[in-house]
């Protein structure tokens, strides 16, 4: 395989701002010096434009696709579970599961490490990704999620404005991940519909970050900040208080 | 031939992944996730679906 093919391969990761600092300054760098594969960079930016824009007005029903793979994968499994090889796998992996669980009963929920991680690579260390910051394209991701433009921009305390958003994956959760701005600090908060209704979480530590989980009734949230505990509870029942 | 038409004439596959990454903006870790399917795959799909698309669009867009 020659260092085009390799390049192309590689391309998925580029264009979605998945590679690290060394991989992506040396894809970049065999751009400079390659215009063959330079030029199905920009043509591949340009496909992705296009299709934004054509699809501007039409929301791929990708809520649908996730639900059908998923009850595929479901049905899948219900299967297995009907053979003597599925039975032995399924009770092997309950003594495992309940033997693991055990250790990591008190750990918090994968969502949370899942937030943390987005809001340290997209917004504190700022790897590239797409986002949505004008108001049209802010509307319509809000509304794709369930919430008006004016419960998204409402959710934050006096002095911060909502910069960007995006949507994502969050404990195996589509999310919006809507990022917050005073002109000196950002925080995320990650919202999705939720029917579940229970008392809002103590902050956890997640590395750096600290993380609140809220649910209203009508949606679930998480606030990733870096200030202190307090202010992490504050800015969670703030964005609680508005949904 | 237009975008929307271009996109028909993909496989669901493959048509799935592009609008998951080019229209949505998920990563191909996010795919891959709600996929259940490999990144490896989820790549290939991706870099097969640009790939027709650029082909099928050649002569309007690019």
């Amino acid at each position: 395989m020659n260092r085009c093919d390799g390049i192309r391969m590689q391309a998925p990761l580029y264009l979605s701002g998945e590679m690290d600092a060394e991989a992506r300054d040396a894809f970049a760098a065999h751009l400079d010096i390659c215009p063959g594969c330079a030029a199905m960079i920009a043509e591949d930016r340009k496909l992705d434009s296009a299709l934004q824009s054509a699809l501007g007005e039409f929301v791929p029903d990708t809520g649908g696709l996730e639900q059908a793979v998923r009850h595929t994968i479901s049905l899948d499994r219900r299967r297995l579970h009907w053979t003597w090889a599925g039975l032995i796998a399924a009770a092997a992996t309950l003594l495992i599961v309940t033997a693991i669980a055990r250790e990591y009963w008190n750990r918090p929920p994968r969502r949370y490490a899942d937030a943390a991680v987005d809001h340290r690579k997209e917004v504190v260390e700022g790897q590239p990704r797409r986002w949505r910051s004008n108001p049209p394209e802010l509307a319509r991701l809000a509304e794709q999620n369930g919430l008006q433009l004016t419960q998204a921009t409402g959710i934050a305390p006096a002095g911060y404005r909502l910069e960007r958003a995006k949507t994502c994956t969050i404990g195996g959760q589509r999310m919006l991940h809507l990022v917050f701005y005073n002109g000196a600090r950002r925080y995320s908060v990650f919202v999705a519909p939720h029917l579940a209704r229970r008392e809002m979480s103590q902050p956890v530590r997640q590395g750096a970050e600290r993380v609140t989980e809220f649910d209203t009734g009508h949606f679930r949230g998480l606030v990733v900040s870096d200030g202190s505990a307090v202010a992490c509870a504050e800015l969670a029942r703030a964005a609680a208080s508005q949904l | 031939m237009e975008v929307r038409q271009a996109l028909e004439r993909l496989g669901s596959d493959q048509r799935n992944v592009l609008l998951l990454a080019a229209v949505e903006g998920y990563t191909c870790r996010e795919i891959s996730e709600i996929l259940g399917v490999a990144m490896g795959t989820v790549m290939s799909r991706l870099s097969r679906a640009r790939e027709a698309m650029r082909e099928l669009l050649s002569e309007v867009m690019l």
